[in-house]
């Protein structure tokens, strides 16, 4: 017979074993908790809204290029301020010779405004600086430090240097393109990308994976569970039905992931505003956290990397999915599948630093959906370490889909002609 | 006594026992060798952990002024010895550089001196220098050490009166905080390993018969409605149980941290935080062992109670997500990681258990009573 796409019918079978999740108020309340949870880190997290505004007043003024031009009316700017504040002899000296007395002295008001000036000031600074600091950048001793700390030789070590020879053509066009001249957030100090990445995308995804790996053991176990199984088996949907319980979970992982994403993402957009910045290249020079910058290999702006980094999430999610699926079709426990499929990943993150003795295989150990996981501010970055290979992210997600896939193949197979008993 | 022995044994299937001995070898790799492996943790940590520990035994717990003079001369003898390293040595020749104050210059634009501390950070002549930094450090803080309370602000009057009378009584910090810090790290991650346990053991305990629909052949068996309090004895045992043996394992291997001279000594003398009672070391450590059986003990009672409340294994799991959050950046934070400390007014903690133990106690008290007059379902 040949394969039909999903007929009524069968869309009629994943609809009701979805509203098994739907009906039981525990997902909603967990996710209604893992919203509240998310929403009071991003309210105790937040950055000072009125300080991040004037990057997004610079941006609306000189457009999100730093160029000659704009640095030049920028200083005009301060000096400007500077006058109206009553200075002198220009704002830097007047910056200098601030002190707490005279500070504190002064009205609100005026407070308020020799802040704003001290914030533009430091952005002319930063943005003045950038292609001297990046300049200082040499990818090839990053590499070299990199071989020497890890100890690699041989295999590891020249595929070390491919991949630094790679970054180092990279980050020349880079150079070349001035692409680090573009405005955003200071990184040091607001940290907004670690902020949104490192911290809030992270917590989303490890949520994402609780409730995936809940929800998807509790449908595959639960004819069993309910004692149905002899039923349901015997019916004339038969073991079919557990193909449409994959179906189910893998909706259920993506409807409940889209609820805590964008909700989580809504409260973080409405505390930081980033309108005008969703252009801005992400490897913008002033995305500067700590002692070296983000190298991405490609130029992207925000809202491309943000969006990357949510199918890179969903994907690992659909992953873990099918992966817990395999495992309950087997087991057929939700408690036992649910604990072991966590400590499974717990256990991929731990694994890679027992591999200290072997350079190749603490290489190979990198290619790891956790680590791809726990560290989304880390994407497509040529400086992340082991983790920095061009095709890191897509060869992760390929092998860990395939060995899903193929698991879960088997499984389904071999479910096909058990036995069936009590 | 017989069915009791029997809920306990069932509690050890295969399958838990197998995740359980996974579970704890990560959570254990994770949480805990870090801080028994690395303790002192770098340099020049390990330098002044030793150095310590001989000043320990040497002068005790109180350091004078006549005792801090001899240790400066040990470390007069260790700049001697570096200086005339560098005298010695051709690339310091080079630089022109003879005393440990020229060497020690920030950032020199000087090709030979850059060449030279380049080459002694390679080599062990450096390791001199961490036990001077060691030795520094040692000093500092017995130069600083009635000004560590001070503070312009206090968290509340009766912080400044305990802190008035740390002063009063020249209780003094003497030693680097390095010591008490890694034992609370260390104590915290033991019990939040014992909490998975705990969840992990006993989230079936009611679950599992519920599911197997076998509750109303219990009801109608001679035993009949006295089972929920034998489960509830099997689980109280179990969480005994795990807790004991957890704490004597970890304890044992915190041994290894050889700190045992310490254990002796004033907190006062080793930390910089304030503490509400004159305690040691030693007996801190006791008060937080039973803080550790306290909160493991409330954890598991909860962890029983969900199970026997939930109806299926998805609830009980989102609910034991939620609990576990919870006492890990909450109770365990605060109620331990924060006892007897000046942080919290003195009835601050341990209100936290008596609550705590109060809600166990009330729930179980509904729970057996509703257990008694339950329909049969």
């Amino acid at each position: 017979m040949p394969r039909k796409a999903l007929s009524g019918e069968e869309m009629r079978y994943i609809g009701l074993e979805l509203q098994k999740l739907w009906r039981s108020p525990v997902i909603w309340i967990l996710l209604i908790v893992f919203l509240g949870f998310n929403s009071f880190y991003i309210w105790s997290e937040a950055r000072e809204g009125k300080e991040l505004a004037i990057l997004n007043d610079i941006v609306e003024t000189y457009g999100k290029t730093i160029n000659d031009e704009a640095l030049e009316g920028l200083q005009e700017e301060i000096e400007q301020k500077a006058i109206a504040l009553g200075s002198e002899q220009g704002a830097a000296a007047y910056l200098d010779s601030m002190t707490p007395e005279f500070y504190y002295k002064q009205s609100e008001d005026i407070q308020q405004q020799i802040d704003e000036l001290s914030l533009y000031a430091m952005y002319a600074d930063l943005a003045g600086r950038l292609g001297e600091r990046y300049e200082k950048i040499d990818i090839h001793a990053f590499g070299e430090d990199m071989k020497k700390t890890y100890g690699l030789s041989g295999i590891s070590a020249s595929w070390m240097d491919e991949h630094f020879a790679q970054l180092e053509g990279r980050f020349e066009t880079f150079m070349e393109n001035e692409s680090y001249n573009e405005w955003f957030f200071a990184g040091n100090p607001y940290r907004m990308h670690s902020f949104l990445f490192r911290s809030i995308m992270k917590i989303i995804a490890l949520e994402g994976i609780l409730l995936a790996v809940l929800m998807t053991a509790y449908l595959t176990a639960y004819e069993r569970e309910q004692r149905t199984h002899l039923l349901v088996f015997a019916s004339k949907i038969g073991r079919g039905l557990m193909k449409k319980k994959a179906w189910a979970a893998g909706i259920a992982t993506v409807w409940a992931g889209l609820l805590l994403m964008a909700g989580t993402l809504a409260v973080f957009f409405s505390f930081h505003d980033y309108s005008g910045l969703w252009n801005v290249n992400v490897g913008s020079g002033l995305n500067w956290e700590y002692q070296a910058p983000y190298v991405f290999w490609w130029d992207m702006p925000i809202w491309q990397y943000l969006l990357l980094a949510v199918v890179i999430v969903f994907i690992s999610w659909l992953i873990i999915t099918i992966a817990t699926f395999a495992m309950a079709v087997r087991v057929q426990s939700s408690y036992i599948v649910s604990i072991a499929i966590l400590l499974v990943l717990l256990a991929l993150f731990v694994v890679p630093s027992y591999f200290t003795f072997s350079p190749l295989l603490m290489l190979a150990s990198h290619f790891n959906l956790m680590l791809l996981v726990l560290n989304p501010h880390m994407l497509f970055n040529g400086l992340s370490g082991m983790t920095g290979f061009w095709y890191h992210e897509l060869l992760t997600l390929s092998i860990f889909m395939l060995l899903a896939a193929v698991v879960a193949i088997r499984t389904m197979k071999r479910f096909k002609r058990k036995d069936i008993h009590e | 006594m017989r069915l009791w022995w029997m809920e306990i044994k069932k509690c050890f299937t295969w399958p838990i026992i197998g995740l359980l001995i996974v579970m704890n070898v990560l959570l254990y790799s994770l949480l805990v060798e870090f801080y028994l492996d690395n303790f002192p943790n770098g340099r020049p940590s390990s330098e002044r952990f030793e150095i310590e520990l001989n000043m320990v035994e040497k002068y005790g717990e109180v350091i004078d002024d006549g005792e801090i003079a001899e240790v400066q001369r040990e470390y007069g003898k260790l700049v001697e010895k570096f200086e005339a390293i560098l005298k010695d040595h051709p690339l310091s020749q080079a630089a022109g550089v003879e005393t440990i104050e020229q060497y020690r210059e920030d950032e020199r634009d000087d090709e030979a001196f850059n060449k030279m501390r380049q080459a002694f950070w390679e080599t062990d002549d450096f390791d001199l220098m961490w036990w001077i930094q060691a030795y520094e450090g040692v000093f500092e803080n017995y130069r600083y050490k009635d000004r560590i309370f001070h503070g312009e602000y206090y968290r509340s009057a009766q912080e400044k009166e305990r802190i008035e009378e740390l002063l009063d009584n020249e209780s003094y910090q003497y030693y680097g905080s390095s010591v008490v810090e890694n034992f609370m790290t260390i104590a915290e991650n033991v019990t939040i390993i014992i909490l998975f346990n705990l969840m992990i053991l006993l989230s079936p305990l009611f679950l599992r018969d519920k599911a197997n629909q076998m509750v109303p052949l219990q009801y109608s068996s001679k035993h009949g409605r006295k089972t929920f309090a034998t489960k509830w004895w099997a689980g109280l045992a179990l969480t005994l149980f795990v807790t004991t043996f957890l704490i004597a394992a970890y304890g044992l291997l915190y041994m290894g941290n050889g700190t045992s001279p310490f254990f002796f000594m004033q907190l006062y003398h080793m930390g910089y935080n304030n503490y509400w009672y004159d305690i040691t070391f030693g007996q801190y450590i006791i008060f937080v062992v039973i803080g550790m059986y306290l909160i493991s003990g409330i954890f598991g009672m909860l962890v029983i109670a969900c199970s026997s409340l939930s109806g299926n294994y998805l609830i009980q799991m989102a609910t034991q997500i939620v609990l576990i959050g919870l006492f890990i950046w909450l109770v365990i934070l605060t109620a331990l990681g924060m006892l007897f400390q000046t942080y919290h007014l003195p009835w601050v903690v341990p209100g936290i258990y008596v609550g705590l133990i109060t809600l166990v106690l009330l729930l179980f008290y509904r729970l057996l009573r509703r257990e008694r007059v339950r329909e049969i379902t």
